[in-house]
């Protein structure tokens, strides 16, 4: 019998763009106005673009809540701290409203905003790393932060203890690469426009991270340090 | 069996892809009929597929009820921050891309600036001293070296200025007695820079035409 190698897919890959998201996916508490715009699959980014610049409120804050989810955890993922991805996201989000003026309605909406993200996030990383240099996290791995999910077994909290702690090894433009592609499940084509590379170079950042993180990890299976 | 075979490397240059299930059908089977055969590569595969499967095992699945009061949260104080920001509008984008082709200009300005700048800086260090320059055979000609966006500036000649007069005046500390000839030399250093009109050069006396006697 021929072993199976190939996992599936993915099923946490977003959509280009989110009109006809669940309501789940939007955070609690939004008025109904603001839910009926961030919900209309009618309703395209780059329409509620205009009408923010139009002057109105709602549509920003339809964007906020289409977006912020992603922004946060693709954040999470390249920081691995739960306070700095909140503020990277808010940041995010600031930074997409002044520039606002600036965006090219013939280019993707998600790919200009995720950008923002992605260079925030790995800005961040790069402080947190300069920060930890020589300090005791730096010798622990810079363990960042559990999600409280507290029905987790102890296997599954520790196989993410240990991704994180391979994470933490790969360069900023590797980890940002596998983020998106393996955990997010964006293409290389989505994420070469984001990274602001080539498909070329993306797809080579893709294939060199993968292996370098099966390095490390080899090494942590076998009881070392990663 | 364990036995690397002469395909090995080309193998394991897809192994990432094949984790990911990125390969196509076709180029996917031959991996996997490799991957039967040859125990090292199924190693290096196997590792590779697990290491895939916990890091995509990180993808978010339920949200705790803890993240669901940080998104509204979250979304709250995004919306505070913008608020604190002037509206984007379209007219502010023309007023941008205004600002931005003047900024651009200023810029381009600026770097003219530094380059002639430099390229003075640059000339000056090919002769030390600023604007003495060493005398030289050349430079006795009045020609006038400019710099491309200076005011032409004439520096005919860098080396001392020589005077004669009649011999039985009062002598200065500067001058010497000349030969037979009954004159005395004055010798000072020139002025250079744009002290008017230059004086026309005189070209320094031959040792050997003259004998200098100090004076008693």
């Amino acid at each position: 019998m021929q072993p199976s190698f190939e996992r599936p897919r993915s099923t946490v890959r977003p959509t280009a763009d989110v009109a006809g998201a669940a309501a789940a996916n939007l955070p609690t508490g939004l008025s109904t106005a603001v839910q009926q715009l961030a919900l209309d699959p009618a309703l395209s980014d780059a329409e509620l673009v205009r009408r923010t610049l139009a002057g109105q409120q709602d549509p920003f804050a339809a964007l906020v809540a289409r977006y912020q989810k992603r922004a946060y955890w693709i954040a999470f993922h390249v920081v691995g701290r739960t306070e700095e991805a909140r503020d990277v996201a808010q940041e995010a989000f600031v930074r997409l409203f002044k520039g606002l003026a600036q965006y090219d309605f013939a280019r993707s909406f998600y790919t200009w905003f995720y950008r923002i993200v992605m260079n925030l996030a790995i800005d961040a990383l790069r402080k947190l790393r300069s920060a930890r240099a020589g300090s005791l996290d730096d010798v622990l791995g810079g363990l960042p932060d559990q999600r409280e999910s507290g029905e987790a077994p102890v296997e599954r909290e520790e196989q993410d203890r240990a991704v994180w702690a391979v994470l933490e090894r790969l360069d900023a433009k590797f980890r940002a690469v596998l983020v998106l592609r393996d955990i997010h499940g964006l293409s290389c084509r989505e994420i070469a426009p984001i990274l602001k590379v080539t498909h070329a170079t993306a797809r080579w950042r893709l294939h060199r991270g993968r292996q370098m993180f099966r390095e490390h990890w080899e090494r942590l299976e076998r009881g070392g340090r990663p | 069996m364990n036995r690397p075979s002469a395909s090995c490397g080309s193998v394991r240059e897809q192994l990432p892809w094949f984790a990911g299930g990125e390969l196509d059908a076709s180029t996917a089977a031959s991996v996997r009929a490799h991957l039967v055969d040859c125990h090292a590569c199924r190693g290096e595969a196997a590792v590779l597929q697990r290491s895939h499967a916990a890091l995509g095992a990180l993808a978010v699945g339920d949200e705790t009820p803890a993240e669901t009061a940080m998104f509204a949260d979250l979304h709250r104080d995004i919306l505070a921050a913008v608020a604190t920001e002037p509206a984007p509008s379209v007219a502010t984008a023309g007023r941008a891309s205004w600002w931005a082709s003047g900024r651009a200009l200023a810029a381009a300005a600026l770097l003219v600036v530094v380059g002639f700048w430099g390229g003075t800086i640059v000339g000056d260090q090919r002769h030390p001293g600023g604007d003495v320059r060493l005398p030289s055979p050349s430079a006795a000609q009045p020609a006038s070296r400019t710099v491309v966006g200076e005011s032409p500036r004439v520096v005919p000649y860098a080396g001392a200025r020589v005077e004669l007069r009649p011999l039985g005046e009062d002598r200065g500390d500067d001058e010497v007695e000349v030969g037979p000839s009954g004159l005395l030399v004055r010798r000072a250093l020139r002025q250079l820079v744009d002290d008017g009109v230059p004086v026309p050069p005189v070209p320094p006396v031959a040792p050997s035409a003259t004998s200098v006697s100090h004076p008693r």
